[in-house]
């Protein structure tokens, strides 16, 4: 679960089930966890996460129609946490959904992939839905430096940079070095 | 979209999503349905982010160009694509060629080959 800290730092978006609000979403989560200098890697692969998340709720949740899909995202602890959540009509057997390749949408050309994606590139996903009321998706990835948002770390500390000034002034200007710090 | 005699070159925006997915499907399934359409090769160079809506789509073009003897082509797909793309062994039925051009060179060779065995 979300520590203090980590709920200190949540946000949370309430869009509508528009498909073009996918990309949003994922443009969302990329600024959310930068803050925490991922990877691009890890970054793509939560996107990744997200937008089959995303999908299932506009495809299978709302079946197309509108409704609300709420994302909250946190992070700390080098890790983390995204949650998924929609109020549509909910998963009746979370086994069969999940299994690979399993889709109950074949007529839209749905690959089944969804969860599979998901548990693929995240370290965590766990599912929560109850027939009618709908479905709750949670998700953990550790991430590189997660929770050292606010002490992040300069390549040279501002000593080394002074002793470069005192060997040769052409490297660095200490005024520089302290803006960047700023 | 541009087509070369039976064959569709899609030129794949920057994020294959659900969204996107759907206006290639629908555009495709325009030219398919005039009976215009054999063959579908996906310029994929342009592609940055891809999620299974994008393997649904291209898996969904494969069994409806097999229905009239085509054949689907991924060209110039860059390494994170093309590792969903094996992730989800979309080359089982899908051939993986470098550029657009080789792609064409196979379907006209094929084309050539089918005429000159006609004859």
């Amino acid at each position: 679960m979300l520590s203090e800290n980590n709920k200190r730092n949540d946000v949370t978006i309430i869009m509508g089930s528009a498909p073009e609000n996918e990309a949003f979403a994922r443009m969302t989560v990329a600024a959310f966890l930068s803050r925490f200098n991922p990877t691009l890697e890890e970054i793509s692969d939560i996107k990744t996460a997200v937008s089959e998340a995303v999908t299932n709720s506009i495809i299978h949740g709302y079946g197309g129609k509108s409704g609300k899909i709420h994302i909250k995202y946190a992070g700390g602890d080098e890790e983390a946490y995204i949650e998924i959540k929609d109020f549509g009509m909910g998963i009746e057997n979370i086994e069969e959904a999940m299994k690979p390749m399993y889709t109950s949408k074949p007529e839209l050309e749905r690959s089944g992939l969804g969860f599979a994606f998901m548990e693929a590139f995240m370290d965590e996903v766990t599912v929560e839905s109850t027939p009618g009321i709908g479905t709750t998706v949670r998700m953990k990835k550790k991430i590189a430096k997660a929770g050292k948002s606010h002490n992040p770390e300069l390549p040279v500390t501002l000593t080394d940079a002074q002793n470069e000034c005192d060997a040769d002034s052409g490297i660095f200007k200490t005024d520089e070095i302290s803006s960047a710090t700023m | 979209m541009e087509q070369d005699g039976m064959t569709l070159i899609i030129r794949v925006d920057r994020e294959i999503d659900h969204f996107v997915a759907d206006r290639i499907r629908q555009e495709f399934e325009k030219k398919f349905m005039r009976g215009s359409v054999k063959n579908v090769i996906f310029d994929m160079s342009g592609v940055e982010f891809m999620d299974s809506s994008g393997i649904g789509m291209i898996i969904g073009r494969y069994t409806k160009v097999k229905c009239v003897g085509g054949r689907v082509f991924l060209c110039a797909v860059p390494e994170k694509i093309d590792m969903l793309l094996k992730m989800a062994g979309v080359y089982t039925v899908v051939d993986r060629y470098d550029t657009v051009k080789q792609a064409l060179d196979i379907i006209k060779n094929k084309h050539d080959h089918n005429e000159w065995e006609v004859y």
